[in-house]
């Protein structure tokens, strides 16, 4: 099986933030803590973009290489997750994090930073599966229960794909060829393409 | 110089350098210090502290091959197209 992937259609998505809305339902996420967002690009003018943003739960993942206490771990499907109770909140993987996955809730005075949490593409976390202490600790573990993604689920234009790598580009890209686009788009090739012309497999 | 001047000095450097390369021994392992994340199980594995209610039907907890292609299946849900015959736009 490819790694787990999320890949978001700026064409389609409406800045509805039903994906917001679905991840902080299902997992009861703390105060202060948006483990998805969308943000939109020239927000107001005509022709703006809107983008769905999570974890983007890395091959090679910054917030794992920095963890001091090695709380990062990643599943046989590409899933980076990490266990609350070896976390020490020093913050270090929200700095080293390009898309601001790892977040703090607001917790008690002085600003005390306390757990770090992020999206675990519905994959909860280690304790047992679908046990009450990982519904605390990490939210559902939907993958464990066959399903996808909340928020890929419930997006409302099918903006936001995710799932096996290999089944979410395969529609990304029929979708690029009903629109009347083909091979000459940029970045094409690096996607789709074989992986010795630099396609990534 | 008398000998006892001679043998004060270097007794004394001999002490310290005991001292010194005994300092370590009472130095505790860091390795054992803190916890050690969990192994956590496989998605494949199933829930079984979860409501079988809220379980997706089709595949078998336990199986990796049908947990993947109920994952594969219903990530095609998500493509409009599989159920719909639509032309593609002129380009």
């Amino acid at each position: 099986m490819a790694r787990m992937k999320f890949i978001c259609d700026a064409e389609r998505c409406i800045e509805c933030n039903g994906c917001t809305t679905a991840c902080k339902a299902e997992h009861e996420v703390p105060w202060g803590v948006n483990r998805r967002r969308v943000i939109t690009l020239n927000d107001g003018v005509p022709g703006e973009k809107s983008i769905s943003v999570a974890c983007m739960h890395c091959s090679d993942a910054p917030c794992m290489a920095v963890c001091p206490v090695d709380c990062f771990y990643r599943t046989d499907e590409g899933v980076v997750l990490h266990d609350k109770d070896v976390c020490i909140g020093c913050g270090y993987c929200s700095y080293a994090c390009p898309f601001g996955a790892p977040q703090f809730p607001s917790n008690g005075t002085f600003g005390l930073r306390g757990k770090m949490d992020k999206c675990t593409f519905c994959a909860g976390g280690p304790e047992e599966n679908g046990s009450q202490a990982e519904f605390e600790k990490y939210g559902r573990n939907r993958l464990a229960e066959g399903k996808l993604p909340a928020c890929a689920e419930m997006c409302s234009t099918k903006a936001l794909l995710g799932g096996d790598g290999d089944v979410v580009a395969d529609i990304f890209r029929s979708r690029v060829i009903m629109r009347g686009k083909g091979s000459e788009v940029w970045g094409w090739g690096t996607a789709y393409g074989k992986p010795s012309e630099g396609g990534k497999s | 110089m008398s000998a006892r001047a001679h043998t004060l000095p270097s007794a004394l450097a001999l002490v310290l350098l005991a001292a010194l390369g005994l300092a370590a021994c009472g130095e505790r392992s860091q390795a054992e210090a803190g916890p050690v994340k969990k192994a956590d199980s496989k998605a494949s594995a199933g829930a079984p502290h979860a409501d079988k209610a809220f379980t997706a039907a089709g595949w078998t907890a336990g199986d990796d091959t049908s947990w993947q292609t109920q994952i594969r299946t219903r990530a095609q849900g998500q493509n409009e197209y599989a159920r719909i015959t639509a032309s593609p736009k002129a380009p």
